[in-house]
């Protein structure tokens, strides 16, 4: 069934472009929104379709503060002095994208936008700071790994896959829109997109150490993170479609 | 074209092997110095043959004959003797000339090391006289890359409760583990001195294993090893008595020995574990 739907979508735009001119002009693109800053190349399949390839990230940007979280001071000594440790969220997105705009007019502006992010899991980050000196002794145990504070932080990853898997994610992307990649009569162009992103379930990750020092990333399970666990469920189900406003600036090259 | 891609084909497999080689050696150790000078002296009966007229001074007083000699495989020694009825282990390291091994902190010990089997051996502990004490010498098997001294780079604690918790501490301080330990609510032995420290672990080809300590005190115990899990019994009563389970497991990772005892505390639902990180010694 797929693969038949795949086939008419191809058949439609290759009939929709048969005799059009492809890759004619190239545009350069910068973009913000909820999916990062990026920037982005296009270049025109035909008057119905645009490629486009970029790469976006969002390291800090739209960070919330949560400073009503405390710890003891000694883990394994519950009334031990309470010790504040404020809580960062950021997004952390890092993909490369490929999409391509469908115009169902010619000449006019109004797309609908399918493709995918490819890159890293890790949609958003979490940083916990001031944390006392015992967590940079003592953690999590996952899978021979420790999970534990270093210099007093501890940074947690929201981390999703998409259709792909826990290094590399593949998140299908879905949208409409307004103004085009390629504008073949302007030199400067604008667009806004509005879509979703396949996230599927998202998970609570971090950077877990061997015995021997490598690092590398884990899963927390819910036994692990008990405190937190039903907050993360609550995010998964919202985060498992993520959703895309995007506003993009054009330069066409040639 | 086609000679480019094979060249570029073999160069990228050399590359591969290559790397596959580089890995295999990380966990592979050269043989320790002393692998042809290891064994154990077990004295028959523990009492000595003769007393020997070669008194190396005049105010030199009568041997106490050991239980037994550990010589390592990586030049370290560990004389186990009977102070007050309880079997006490010291250790330090040796160096050969011919068939004399100096026990640095103890004396010399001089026997015929060619062929295991029934030795005489000289024992001359500093400011004593020499005894001869018959006596077995069990030339330890070094086939195996476990038999040397081992360094502790790294300690990782690990107790299984509601969830698992470590801990990584550098080397193996135990006054260090000992506070932290303390701080986080839990009772440890008030004994451990300041300082103390676990200095090195060694396994022989006899199969003794030789936990070193900075004070120059030991523990040691036999153990029967399968290549990848053994099991140990301390030879002093002592020592893990709290430890129900007494077996243990060795997995080689990134040049490191990764030593792992595994423990259920005794009445607790509690389990843990120990896992040290040991870089091999020469």
């Amino acid at each position: 069934m797929k693969k038949a739907i795949l086939f008419c979508l191809a058949a439609c735009l290759f009939s929709a472009n048969a005799g059009a001119q492809v890759f004619n002009h190239l545009s350069a693109g910068v973009a913000l929104g909820t999916d990062g800053i990026s920037i982005e190349l296009a270049a025109p399949l035909g008057n119905h379709v645009d490629i486009r390839a970029g790469y976006g990230a969002a390291f800090g940007l739209i960070g919330v503060k949560a400073t009503d979280i405390s710890m003891p001071e000694h883990p394994g000594e519950r009334n031990s002095a309470s010790v504040d440790v404020p809580l960062k969220i950021n997004l952390g997105m890092s993909d490369a994208r490929l999409l391509f705009n469908i115009y169902p007019s010619a000449s006019k502006g109004f797309h609908f936008t399918v493709g995918a992010y490819l890159g890293s899991p890790c949609f958003a980050r979490g940083t916990l700071t001031g944390m006392p000196s015992d967590y940079n002794t003592v953690g999590f145990d996952v899978d021979g790994y420790l999970v534990k504070a270093k210099d007093g932080k501890l940074v947690t990853e929201l981390r999703a896959p998409g259709l792909g898997g826990d290094s590399f994610a593949v998140k299908p992307y879905v949208g409409i829109g307004f103004g085009r990649a390629v504008d073949p009569d302007k030199r400067v162009s604008f667009s806004f997109d509005l879509g979703a992103q396949y996230q599927g379930k998202a998970g609570l990750w971090a950077d877990g150490e061997g015995v021997t020092g490598r690092i590398q990333k884990v899963q927390l399970t819910q036994e692990q993170v008990k405190d937190v666990a039903d907050v993360i469920d609550e995010a998964g189900k919202y985060t498992a479609f993520w959703p895309t406003l995007s506003f993009h600036l054009y330069v066409k090259l040639f | 074209m086609k000679k480019l891609l094979s060249v570029a084909a073999a160069a990228a497999l050399l590359s591969l092997f290559a790397a596959c080689d580089k890995n295999n050696d990380n966990n592979r150790f050269e043989d320790p110095r002393f692998i042809q000078y290891a064994g154990q002296l077990v004295p028959r009966d523990g009492t000595p043959a003769t007393a020997s007229a070669r008194a190396t001074k005049s105010e030199a007083r009568p041997v106490d004959v050991p239980q037994s000699i550990e010589l390592t495989e990586s030049g370290l020694y560990a004389i186990g003797q009977l102070v007050e009825g309880e079997l006490v282990y010291r250790m330090g390291d040796y160096t050969v000339n011919g068939n004399v091994y100096t026990l640095n902190g103890y004396g010399t010990v001089e026997f015929d090391n060619a062929a295991p089997g029934p030795v005489t051996m000289h024992l001359t502990p500093d400011g004593s006289m020499t005894t001869d004490v018959a006596a077995d010498f069990n030339k330890a098997a070094g086939t195996n890359q476990l038999y040397r001294g081992w360094t502790v780079d790294k300690t990782r604690v690990t107790v299984q409760g509601w969830t698992t918790a470590s801990a990584d501490f550098a080397g193996c301080d135990f006054s260090e583990i000992a506070d932290f330990l303390k701080k986080n609510g839990h009772k440890v032995p008030d004994d451990i001195k300041p300082g103390q420290s676990l200095r090195s672990i060694s396994f022989t080809g006899t199969e003794k294993m030789l936990f070193y300590y900075s004070d120059g005190s030991a523990d040691v115990s036999a153990y029967r090893f399968n290549g990848k899990s053994f099991t140990y019994r301390w030879d002093n009563d002592k020592m893990g008595f709290t430890f129900l389970t007494d077996q243990a497991t060795v997995e080689y990772m990134d040049g490191k020995c990764i030593l792992t005892i595994r423990a259920s505390i005794q009445d607790s639902t509690t389990s843990g574990s120990v896992t040290f990180v040991l870089s091999p010694m020469d």
